[in-house]
């Protein structure tokens, strides 16, 4: 009697935590992507270009640096991006307070007005700087918007689809992770729309380790219904400059911090 | 007729080396360190043609029709910066050609000079000539008193030409809590107006302090504002176009709200016209108030409602202006369309104005901005005075 006490309990126990530890194993994952992927070191700073192309094969750059600082990790962070190139946005800065559980704050330093303009940001899923990036894209989309499902494991990645939580807030209908074991960074996401069509996708073009994290140098973006893309190449990285939180502030949108730009 | 040949020529000209430019492409294969130069410049080419739409007294049915080269450069060092910006300006109705230094402005940001003193380091300082804005309002300004260039307003000018430039000494502080901004201009700017006063009596002369303390606290953006010096418009008083001496206070406050961002602004002035040293100076006083509420009604669709408020103390003829404008912002997918519809209106007043501006970027260099501006109103109206400057203008613009 004891021993089939004791074969329903492990039953029972096996019936009833395995769903929640392949749950647990999933976000697990997630989690350390996210980290890995978007809260690398306590700070970071790098130069950024993007080149954009449209889908009649015209092109546009970007050029800016970006400097990071994380509030905590996985949590709330800093932005301020200073445009370089093109002309007309050069002297340009944007500063962003990221908010995890809400809306950003932003704002935009315009320099032949030296006026600081607060911007709303309710929609983070639009292009950053008329690039194919979003803004989530550049500064992580919260992972508390979706629920993941892991595939399939091949011997070097982990295959996640990911559904969001509300799906009329968004352009998409899933998305799919290519995860690489070593690294822990997003190797491809595909997007797929309303229509089952897969319509989006980013792809880790180069990644190197540097100060100890393995950080993507060089991603694309591809619109796959009319072939634009948006080519990033970032230089100059390097993490845990002890960048202090004042720089983040409107002091730098007016006088930018030369010493963190080189 | 050569004059307008010209700029069709220009036109013509901006596009084709905008085509060239394209086989230029930069080599993207590999991305290699590169010394930075301390110098960049910055420059572009800016032609318009603009028409009168209402039936007037114009000397010319074009309301624009000019050229302008902008050459700028900067220079940054450890320890300051140097801001260049000079327009050389034709006008091809007068056939005029004229510059205009907009900044030669040299930045100091006193951290940067690596000593131990925490107020050395908290210090900036911005001196020479400069562009200057504050406040919250989009084209409604209660502290923001610096000088603005109506004419360039309405008359289809990049919106940058609205603020005047000013010969200006600003200092600023950055507290880990609470900025602050002092302004010293020796001399106080003028407006330049759409009908210029012939001959306003500008007394007193003299300089003009404007300050602003901010800070931020739980998502909102606090400001208090003060000034002492000049207005920087004339008002009908005793029969005389008089400037003030103007004395303000105000206060800002931008927060996040539902998905938006609600803003306020108010400030109160106390005027003295100086009128003859053995009468009591003539004085009057106003309150602004203003209240906006800024959105995304669909993706990269954003309205801006505005309510905007005057109290006079004392009687004027067109007094305790109202105002309410409502302004659709609408960037394209490909953020290549940029357009603004603003629509302002009256209730007490009785005057409105509806002004349009859509810009095409077309690449890295080029970009094309179609606008209009349409005024009515009552005839002593502000904007029903102005009733036959409406306009529509093309520009296009080539950065090199």
């Amino acid at each position: 009697m004891k021993r089939h006490i004791f074969y329903i309990v492990l039953w029972l126990t096996i019936t009833l935590l395995t769903p929640a530890h392949a749950s647990s194993k999933v976000d697990s994952i997630i989690a350390r992507t996210n980290l890995s992927a978007f809260y690398q070191g306590d700070d970071a700073k790098a130069q950024a270009r993007m080149k954009i192309t449209d889908s009649q094969g015209r092109t546009q750059i970007r050029q800016f640096h970006i400097l990071r600082k994380d509030i905590v990790d996985g949590g709330d962070q800093q932005f301020l991006i200073v445009f370089s190139k093109p002309s007309d946005v050069k002297g340009m800065i944007f500063r962003v307070e990221k908010h995890v559980s809400g809306s950003d704050d932003r704002w935009l330093y315009l320099p032949a007005l030296d006026l600081v303009k607060r911007i709303s940001s309710s929609d983070k899923r639009t292009s950053f700087v008329g690039s194919h990036f979003y803004y989530e894209d550049i500064s992580g989309r919260n992972i508390g918007l979706d629920t993941f499902e892991l595939i399939k494991t091949t011997p070097t990645s982990y295959i996640i689809k990911a559904i969001p939580n509300d799906a009329s807030v968004v352009e998409f209908a899933h998305y799919q992770l290519t995860i690489d074991k070593t690294t822990m960074l997003p190797t491809l996401i595909v997007y797929t729309n309303k229509r089952g069509q897969q319509y989006r996708q980013i792809k880790a073009l180069k990644t190197q380790k540097i100060d100890g994290h393995y950080t993507v140098t060089s991603s694309s973006v591809t619109d796959l219904i009319d072939g634009a893309s948006t080519l990033m190449q970032f230089r100059g990285i390097s993490y845990d400059n002890e960048i202090p939180t004042t720089v983040f502030s409107e002091r730098s949108l007016r006088s930018p911090p030369m010493k963190w730009l080189r | 007729m050569l004059a307008t040949r010209l700029i069709q020529w220009l036109f013509g000209a901006s596009l084709m080396v905008s085509a060239l430019s394209y086989a230029n492409d930069e080599t993207w294969a590999n991305w290699q360190e590169e010394p930075i130069s301390p110098v960049t410049f910055n420059s572009h080419f800016r032609a318009r043609l603009g028409q009168w739409l209402a039936n007037s007294n114009h000397p010319s049915s074009w309301s624009a029709q000019s050229a302008m080269l902008r050459l700028g450069a900067d220079y940054h060092d450890d320890r300051y910066q140097l801001d260049f910006k000079m327009d050389l300006n034709y006008s091809a109705a007068d056939n005029v050609l004229s510059g205009d230094v907009r900044t030669l402005a040299l930045k100091f940001d006193l951290a940067d000079l690596g000593t131990d003193s925490a107020l050395l380091n908290s210090l900036g300082l911005k001196v020479g000539r400069q562009s200057l804005s504050w406040g919250v309002g989009d084209f409604v300004f209660i502290n923001d008193l610096f000088a603005k260039n109506w004419q360039a307003f309405f008359d289809g000018s990049d919106i940058q030409y609205l603020k005047q430039p000013n010969d200006a000494l600003k200092l600023s502080y950055y507290g880990n809590t609470v900025g602050l901004d002092v302004v010293y201009l020796p001399q106080s700017n003028s407006d330049i107006l759409i009908v210029m006063p012939p001959q306003a009596i500008r007394s007193p002369s003299g300089g003009t302090t404007n300050a602003r303390l901010y800070f931020s606290d739980q998502q909102t953006d606090f400001a208090l504002y003060a000034s002492d010096g000049v207005s920087s418009s004339p008002v009908m008083r005793n029969g005389q176009m008089r400037y003030a001496k103007r004395r303000s206070l105000g206060a800002s406050a931008v927060m996040p709200l539902a998905s938006g961002l609600l803003k306020f602004e108010l400030g109160r002035y106390w005027d003295e016209f100086v009128t003859n040293h053995s009468i009591e100076n003539d004085k009057a006083s106003q309150r602004r108030y203003l209240i906006a509420y800024e959105f995304e009604l669909r993706p990269r669709l954003t309205l801006t409602l505005q309510a905007y408020q005057e109290n006079d103390v004392d009687d004027f003829a067109m007094d305790d202006r109202q105002l309410v404008t409502a302004q659709f912002s609408y960037l394209s997918q490909d953020s290549l369309w940029n357009s603004q519809l603003m629509s302002f209106y009256s209730p007490n007043h009785h005057d409105n104005y509806l002004r349009l501006t859509s810009t095409y970027r077309h690449n890295d260099h080029l970009s094309l901005t179609f606008g209009a501006n349409t005024l009515a109103g009552e005839p002593q109206s502000f904007f029903g005075r102005l009733s036959t400057y409406d306009n529509a203008y093309l520009r296009v613009t080539y950065y090199f």
